[in-house]
């Protein structure tokens, strides 16, 4: 995948996590609240360290 | 490492030690399927957490998600994993999937060797960032215009479904046993996806994979059978359709299967 | 006569003409512009048969005719890896109109 689909893809994976724990938040929902930024942010280093295939160009 | 007793010819054996090759730095399938599976998990304890008082009709968003997600894979497969598109990303799903998964796995050879060959049978973990970003968009609009609850629920069947995918993928593709043999479901998965990595078929036919019914319903099975059979047809061979289109054979060898 | 022969590659699709590569756009990229395809009906498979076409006729706009026939015959038909000759691309274009299969 693209540096920049990944980089687009991992900014706004953390700015939908961030709403989210927000909202949960304020819902009083303490572990889902740490879960879903600990998942956002699990989400997005994962992609960076998974190796890719090389093609030749 | 590779499979020692095998069918698969010389161009997929060169073919899958090539991939082996460029696959770049360390990986580790069971590390992979780990992160598949523990993303998945947490997602869905974080959607369950956010549902309160679900009343008995806000549970038919989970079978409503099965089956949504059921055709949007078989839309996906059809449509861009088996066809090349201009755009960056759709063309890095054909990419992989055609050019890599289907030249790596042949109806010869479906089998991977070790876990190291999980990097072409298991979505990278773009595939589930990727996944509950797309969700968000129909469960927020459903949150709002039908119940939170709703909402919530739909994600998690959306989630619940692509794991569930993984689950079965998986399992067309590991050696033959008596589990995978006689598991419903999962035996009629098999069949339709060896049938699938046909090279005469691949880009036409058989392109569920969850379950074969999207095929039912667009006609583009290699079953001639109802909605039940498509279910649970196993590893049968009786309905399979003899009308489908084979590969082409040069005049040369056409002219000498005539004379013999 | 030419050998046309084709393969999907980790690097990407490959086509090539008596082993030289043949490009997507000869002729002008009048079906797709996202390179060959084979074995179904589409925009790839149509542009693998117009380019076939056009190197095996010489004349772009007999063989923008012909590349349903061409499909329908033979492109649509290969496998993984393939190989024609120019023989077998006169025995299908040479062939009777068939009505299409399913899938």
């Amino acid at each position: 995948m693209p540096t920049y689909v990944k980089l687009l893809g991992s900014l706004v994976m953390l700015a939908i996590s961030g709403l989210a724990a927000l909202y949960e938040h304020s819902k009083g929902l303490q572990w889902p609240t740490l879960i879903t930024i600990a998942l956002g942010v699990f989400l997005v280093f994962s992609i960076w360290v998974f190796p890719d295939v090389n093609r030749e160009k | 490492m590779e499979l020692i007793s095998t069918t698969m010819g010389q161009r997929q054996r060169r073919y899958r030690e090539t991939y082996r090759e460029r696959v770049a730095g360390w990986y580790n399938g069971w590390l992979h399927v780990m992160i598949i599976y523990l993303a998945g998990s947490s997602a869905l304890y974080i959607y369950g957490a956010n549902t309160a008082n679900v009343q008995w009709w806000e549970w038919l968003a989970l079978p409503f998600g099965f089956i949504s997600y059921q055709i949007s894979e078989y839309i996906l497969h059809m449509y861009v994993m088996h066809r090349p598109r201009k755009n960056v990303v759709l063309r890095a799903l054909y990419i992989r999937h055609t050019l890599m998964h289907h030249q790596f796995f042949t109806k010869e050879e479906m089998r991977f060797a070790d876990h190291k060959d999980w990097r072409v049978t298991f979505f990278p973990p773009f595939t589930m960032l990727g996944l509950t970003l797309l969700s968000i968009i129909p469960s927020l609009a459903a949150g709002i215009v039908i119940s939170e609850n709703v909402g919530w629920l739909l994600m998690a069947a959306l989630t619940a479904s692509y794991m569930f995918y993984e689950l079965i993928h998986f399992c067309c593709h590991i050696d033959d046993n008596w589990l995978v043999r006689n598991m419903p479901l999962i035996n009629t998965a098999r069949r339709h996806h060896t049938a699938h990595h046909d090279h005469a078929l691949m880009m036409r036919v058989n392109m569920g994979i969850g379950t074969a019914l999207p095929d039912w319903l667009m006609g583009t099975s290699d079953l001639d059978c109802g909605f039940w059979g498509h279910l649970f047809n196993g590893y049968d061979q009786t309905h399979v359709r003899n009308d489908l289109r084979r590969s082409f054979v040069p005049t040369a060898r056409a002219s000498a299967q005539a004379r013999s | 006569m030419k050998t046309y022969s084709g393969d999907r590659t980790i690097d990407g699709v490959i086509v090539l003409v008596d082993q030289a590569r043949l490009l997507p756009d000869l002729g002008g990229a009048i079906f797709s512009d996202t390179g060959f395809e084979w074995g179904y009906d589409g925009p790839g498979p149509r542009q693998l048969a117009y380019v076939i076409l056009v190197d095996h006729l010489g004349d772009t706009n007999r063989a923008k005719v012909l590349v349903p026939r061409f499909v329908e015959g033979c492109i649509a038909k290969l496998d993984n890896e393939w190989s024609i000759s120019s023989v077998d691309i006169e025995a299908v274009l040479k062939s009777p109109e068939r009505t299409g299969q399913r899938a």
